[in-house]
């Protein structure tokens, strides 16, 4: 019976000892890139059989937030959060972090080759405590037949607001009664943000102590203003998904993460070309997915090392996962003929790279979006106050959340 | 003397075994209510982060609250929708239960039809609704209404203020009204109808007969069903948050909305205690009122 016991005992020991490390990874991607990223993971597990990969999706920011921040307190959080950039700022001080030379000496990735814009608000005391997988930029999604049907010239799209302005118009009379051409909902914040920074406008002033929105802001309302009244831009909230793909409206500036999903739907009549300039600042709206580790979850040798295999296989299998519909966040990725050859409407919208903004990482930056929206909806959707006047009642709004944060902090 | 004194262990023996019965629904009260309640009112006087070390501030939720300038227009809004949506819900109750009450070919179905939307999930429910009230033309009503020539473009259902209300009200009331049907009706049922028929005898209409004999009958529920219509109206955030996000303009922000924002978006759970105590507050104070009208009323009909 001893024999026996014992017997057991080696047994559950030899098996257990046989997986190896279990590693986790939770990661926003509910849509079809989350199919992308398990066929990635299951490569990885198959060629690493002392290290298990798990993939957990969630679906939504916020949920995610909170399962970190429980995590982080009660030590049962991911190894490895696939987290998108923003939501980043409250967890900076509970990821690991190395100096640039550690993760290129110890873990082969060199952080240099990461697009400055992008590896900005990461570094906290020398340390980079993510690394920066993609960039979800924002570009210029239209509709080839649409273009050539009004004789505008479906190889050349608008690059400039005068030449946007001029093809929207000139796409009007074929656009169905009660839509637009550029049929997007007018508050999204999203593209406000997107041409806040073409307007050279930020949200925040660099200490985030007060609201730096509001005279750039103007300028955009008032170009959006101008736009609604034109027949261009929709005047109340719209749902654009449907309409361009079924032809009706012709213009959409939206993220890359939409490229694959039109291509297929569109087919020849998709085209997609670099976000056009419609202010006086060369931007372009874009986030990042970041790979970070909670401290407190790859305290043990064993686990980080496990840890940092996985993100080196993601560093070195890049390329797979921006199939998936993303751009690179490494230069020499973004300029390689690989990319061009394999993703050639990736290498297209990822020339703009370089120019990308994203949010500043204040930890309150969801709230403060959500306050501006209300503000942008008053102006745009209600029409109900000046754009001066919306503006000035948003920064009010937002100083208020910035006086509360740092009286608390 | 020597009687009560045999009495005692007796007694005591019926009321030990009453308070076992009760014991495992006051472990799991006490469990999953009081324990939180209390945890509640005491994290409401901290700073308190998952992240961070806890900090007692006294009332200083409960005041930053009180002067947030988003605090107050969310309790204009969660107002207003109760004292629309809870009288309306208890009249569309009252109504559906009288057409069930009279026995009719398929009376099955109707009440299946009426009551089982009340026991679906929110997010199946709102996510049908949502595409029923979708802004683009192939949504479900303007696809329709514009078949049917009632509109030319599109409507924006949540564009503005008084529409997306009314469509948050509307959705409500279908989506709740079920369990009060059945609380109606079987008050109704337990109505003698000879009551009913002596007073068409006497002369009376169907409207006094609803208020001299029905209305009294059906007090008890009827009071039951006002506090519960009041604390569902001021937990509204499902309705706000997938069908308007809010908007337009944060027009459709409620109470539990702005706890939301604070408690999961900010992960200020110090305030977020502090928000859902004045919401208990409120709440409280909405109930009451209610529940004197109803009595005063009820009692005019039988005096």
């Amino acid at each position: 019976m001893r024999k026996l016991m014992f017997l057991a005992l080696a047994l559950v020991v030899a098996v257990s000892l046989s997986f190896g490390v279990t590693i986790t990874m939770m990661t926003p991607l509910t849509g079809a890139d989350g199919a992308y990223m398990d066929e990635i993971v299951a490569k990885f597990n198959a060629e690493h059989p002392d290290i298990e990969v798990v993939h957990v999706v969630v679906e939504s920011s916020l949920d995610m937030k909170n399962k970190l921040s429980m995590g982080i307190a009660s030590k049962t959080a991911p190894e490895i959060m696939f987290i998108r950039k923003f939501d980043m700022p409250l967890y900076l001080e509970h990821f690991m972090g190395f100096t640039a030379e550690e993760w290129l000496n110890k873990y082969g990735i060199d952080t240099d080759d990461i697009f400055p814009g992008v590896l900005d608000g990461l570094v906290v005391d020398g340390k980079v405590v993510g690394i920066p997988m993609d960039i979800w930029l924002f570009y210029m999604a239209y509709n080839r037949g649409n273009f050539a049907e009004v004789g505008l010239d479906p190889d050349n799209p608008p690059k400039t607001r005068e030449e946007f302005i001029s093809a929207m118009e000139a796409l009007i009379p074929i656009t169905p009664p009660g839509l637009t051409p550029y049929y997007e909902n007018p508050a999204w914040t999203w593209i406000w943000f997107h041409l806040l920074w073409q307007h050279g406008g930020e949200v925040l002033t660099d200490d985030f102590k007060e609201p730096a929105f509001e005279k750039a802001g103007i300028e955009v309302c008032k170009l959006m203003l101008e736009m609604q009244e034109k027949g261009i831009l929709p005047m109340q909230v719209a749902d654009p998904g449907v309409s361009f793909q079924s032809g009706e409206s012709t213009v959409l500036i939206t993220g890359i993460w939409t490229i694959k999903p039109w291509m297929e739907q569109l087919g020849e009549d998709f085209g997609y070309a670099v976000a056009p300039q419609l202010g006086n600042t060369k931007a372009v709206f874009g986030g990042s997915h970041v790979l970070a580790m909670p401290r407190v979850m790859v305290e043990d040798p064993k686990t980080l090392d496990a840890a940092t295999t996985f993100i080196k296989y993601l560093w070195d299998h890049a390329i797979d996962w921006y199939e998936a519909g993303q751009t690179p966040a490494r230069k020499s990725i973004a300029e390689s003929q690989e990319l061009k050859d394999r993703l050639p409407h990736i290498y297209a919208v990822s020339q703009d790279s370089e120019y990308v903004r994203q949010f500043q990482m204040f930890p309150l930056i969801s709230e403060i979006e959500a306050e501006i929206a209300v503000y942008l909806e008053e102006v745009l959707v209600l029409h109900s106050i000046s754009p001066e006047a919306g503006m000035k009642e948003a920064a009010f709004a937002v100083q208020e959340i910035l006086d509360d944060y740092w009286s608390r902090n | 003397m020597t009687q009560s004194h045999s009495k005692s262990p007796r007694r005591f023996r019926r009321e030990v075994g009453s308070w076992l019965f009760l014991l495992p629904h006051l472990f799991f009260f006490a469990l999953f209510v009081v324990v939180p309640l209390v945890f509640g009112l005491v994290i409401s006087f901290f700073n308190w982060s998952l992240l961070k070390e806890n900090v007692f501030i006294g009332f200083n939720n409960y005041i930053r609250t009180w002067n947030d300038s988003r605090f107050w227009p969310t309790v204009q809004h969660t107002v207003i929708f109760a004292i629309i949506s809870v009288p309306l819900t208890i009249i569309v109750a009252i109504l559906f239960a009288h057409i069930l009450k009279k026995k009719r070919f398929g009376q099955l179905w109707l009440l299946i039809a009426f009551v089982s939307p009340a026991f679906f999930g929110s997010v199946g429910i709102l996510s049908s609704w949502k595409w029923i009230f979708a802004s683009f033309p192939s949504g479900l009503a303007n696809y329709y209404l514009n078949k049917a020539g009632f509109i030319n473009n599109a409507v924006s259902w949540f564009g503005s203020t008084s529409v997306a209300w009314g469509v948050i009200i509307l959705v409500t009331v279908w989506w709740i009204v079920g369990f009060s049907i059945l609380l109606y009706l079987g008050a109704l049922q337990r109505i003698p109808p000879e009551q009913y028929e002596s007073a068409k005898l006497d002369g009376a209409g169907p409207w006094k007969r609803f208020i001299y004999i029905t209305l009294p009958w059906i007090r008890s529920v009827l009071f039951f069903d006002v506090v519960r219509q009041a604390i569902l109206a001021f937990g509204l955030f499902d309705q706000a948050y997938i069908l308007s996000v809010g908007g337009p303009a944060g027009t459709t922000r409620t109470l539990v909305y702005y706890l939301y924002l604070v408690g999961f978006e900010r992960q200020d759970f110090g305030r977020a205690a502090a928000i859902s105590w004045y919401i208990f507050a409120i709440v409280l104070i909405f109930a009451v009122i209610q529940l004197v009208l109803v009595t005063k009323s009820i009692r005019s009909t039988e005096g």
